[in-house]
């Protein structure tokens, strides 16, 4: 999804110059714009264990609370977030000795979005296969994924939250959609089958 | 899994893709049903994840949660911006200006009324200086027959710094003649009445007009009330397993509360008619319970005290020239300050935000405690600015109004003799008046839920 913002509302780094000026609702302001975004990308990380993302929720905030005084680039608040909470996702799952979640048992991300009507049974089918195939996408792969798809943020943002280059993060999502397009293949529209044979000489 | 199309496919759909290549691309696509399947595979792929990407509402245990480890949250909840708040802050704040002007102008008419009764102290002191310098006309020996003589009040309202015609004079003029001689002050026309020469001294001699024990200083001076407690800081973090929040979700927002304790210095407008003495605390000292009713209104309850005038009648003797040993007694109106304790509720209605401050403005009703149960009204602007998550910086002027009733009705007799050969009496009851002041304080508020 991307940010929009509104003409008359700060934007999120001038919320954080003020509350970096000592002024906390602006921090209160920061939680409430972003909250939704930064709940979601956490639990989609955590593969749905909704108990441990509310963890790393808390945390998340708490630590962006404590340390917005040391952020010098505020326009990069938002990824800064991110990688707070990014950074809390990996902790997490290290303690919990589990390389990529998602498993069957815990929650899909869908199922906790507006049930869809009956006759979008396709479009529901494809939402639940989609997160299937995100889970088994390599880590990095789903990571960009997720931060560049779902969170809406820019190749730059990604790379900066990720610790990489803009060129690496193509790459990641180039190859991570090639293969959910194929994962997805047979309830996305058919392919032919010649058609990689074709189209090895372009 | 890598192919060249599904790349091109890609580098269309991110825009890294030229135009010239970009529309060589789509007219490919157009062309080739294979390539534009695969190309509606990953339009169709590109919308699944567009559509994927519905914000999650943070539910509102986990919010109530991290509320009580970062209470600001908690309370900021109150405090969003509501769509339809900006209409109600500016009748808000019209209400109040306009509140505020109308009590400023009805005093400033009511001070420049009242403020003549500051001459007479110095009528009484120009005329016993006239006395004192041989002017009048009296000798003790001319109502030496009269025994018991009370000085009768002969103004003619003439006189700049008089009283209105109502309080003087009228009642005491049949009076004259059980004064015998009288000597009349050229300019106020206050006869005096003489008395025998006193051998008994024990009045005050000072050439000039002597206070009375009770009264106050005219002047206003300003103290600060410059400490208050210090600022506290948000707790550190701490899971609360079991902490239930209030709802803030709701449309009302839910309410917060606070107290705060502010200080600092009243300026009482309108002057007393004596001077030299001294008072006590000047200042304005208040205690106040603050709710948040809505997002843009706060009710407060606040005990307080702070000065207000009032009025009450004033006895001074002066000492005639000559060493006679002869005293005349002036009684006249003075307006004194008296500290007062009162107990208010007003409303405060949010009207925007200046820097990291926001603006209040506000106005309310309240009475004063013991003797007359006075009823007070007050109107003002506040400011009150975050300092961490449980404690505001509060400054604020607010104007306060009152109608006080007078702390002494009538005069005491005061009787010829023992030295006091003459009375003067510019006035023969006290007045409730209307009490002003601007409130200018500072303090602190306490977040307490």
């Amino acid at each position: 999804m991307r940010h929009t913002v509104v003409s008359e509302s700060p934007t999120d780094g001038e919320l954080l110059i003020r509350f970096q000026a000592g002024h906390e609702e602006a921090f209160a302001e920061l939680y409430h714009r972003c909250r939704g975004d930064i709940y979601r990308y956490i639990v989609r990380v955590l593969g749905g264990d909704l108990e441990a993302a509310a963890d790393v929720f808390q945390d998340t905030f708490v630590t962006i609370y404590r340390q917005a005084g040391m952020v010098r680039d505020a326009e990069a608040v938002r990824s800064w977030i991110y990688t707070i909470a990014r950074n809390n996702c990996l902790g997490a799952l290290k303690r919990q000795k589990r390389q990529v979640p998602l498993a069957t048992e815990h929650l899909d991300i869908e199922d906790l979005q507006t049930p869809q009507p009956d006759d979008a049974a396709h479009d529901a089918t494809l939402k639940s296969q989609l997160t299937q195939a995100l889970a088994q996408l390599p880590e990095n792969q789903r990571e960009a994924v997720i931060l560049h798809d779902l969170e809406g943020l820019s190749y730059a943002e990604v790379a900066g939250i990720t610790s990489t280059n803009v060129g690496v993060v193509r790459q990641r999502l180039w190859r991570a959609k090639q293969a959910l397009r194929i994962a997805l293949a047979p309830i996305l529209r058919r392919q032919p089958a010649s058609s990689r044979n074709e189209d090895e000489d372009e | 899994m890598n192919s060249a199309f599904d790349n091109r496919v890609l580098a269309f759909l991110d825009g890294s893709m030229g135009k010239a290549e970009a529309r060589a691309f789509l007219e490919e696509v157009r062309t080739t049903p294979w390539k534009g399947e695969i190309y509606a595979q990953y339009r169709e792929l590109e919308n699944a994840l567009e559509e994927s990407s519905v914000p999650l509402d943070v539910p509102d245990a986990l919010h109530h949660a991290l509320a009580s480890r970062i209470p600001i949250l908690a309370a900021a909840a109150g405090k969003q911006p509501r769509a339809d708040a900006g209409g109600r802050q500016r009748i808000a704040l019209t209400a109040a200006l306009l509140l505020l002007f109308l009590g400023i102008s009805y005093v400033s008419v009511e001070y420049l009324r009242q403020a003549e009764p500051a001459h007479h102290s110095e009528a009484g002191e120009d005329f016993a200086s006239e006395i004192r310098s041989g002017n009048n006309q009296s000798t003790p020996e001319t109502a030496a027959s009269a025994g018991r003589v009370r000085g009768s009040l002969a103004d003619d309202g003439t006189h700049p710094g008089s009283y209105s015609h109502s309080d003087r004079g009228a009642p005491d003029r049949g009076t004259q003649s059980d004064a015998g001689v009288q000597p009349r002050d050229p300019r106020s026309g206050a006869s005096v009445a003489a008395a025998p020469e006193s051998g008994d001294r024990s009045v005050l001699r000072s050439g000039s007009l002597v206070s009375h024990p009770a009264s106050q200083e005219a002047q206003l001076p300003m103290n600060t009330i410059t400490s208050f407690s210090a600022a506290l800081d948000y707790p550190a973090p701490s899971s609360l397993p079991g902490f239930e929040m209030p709802d803030f979700a709701s449309e009302r927002q839910s309410p917060f509360a606070m107290i705060y304790f502010l200080g600092g210095m009243t300026q009482v407008i309108g002057g007393g008619t004596s001077s030299g003495s001294t008072s006590g605390h000047p200042g304005v000292l208040l205690a106040g319970f603050r709710y948040t009713v809505f997002p843009w209104l706060s009710a407060s309850l606040e005990f307080g005290q702070s000065p207000f005038l009032q009025e009450t009648l004033h006895e001074s003797r002066v000492a005639l020239p000559g060493g006679n040993n002869a005293d005349l007694v002036v009684i006249d109106r003075m307006r004194m300050r008296e500290l007062r304790n009162w107990l208010r509720f007003r409303f405060g209605f949010d009207v925007a935000e200046l820097a990291a401050w926001q603006i209040e403005a506000g106005g309310g009703t309240g009475m004063l405690l013991g003797k007359d149960a006075a009823i007070m009204i007050t109107s003002g602007i506040s400011a009150y600015r975050q300092l961490s998550s449980m404690l505001q910086a509060r400054i604020g002027v607010n104007f306060t109004i009152a109608r006080i009733s007078p702390a002494v009705t009538s005069a005491s007799d005061i009787v010829i003799g023992d030295g006091i050969v003459g009375i003067i009496r510019n006035a023969d009851s006290a007045h409730s008046i209307v009490s002003s002041g601007m409130e200018f304080n500072f303090g602190i508020g306490l977040l307490l839920w």
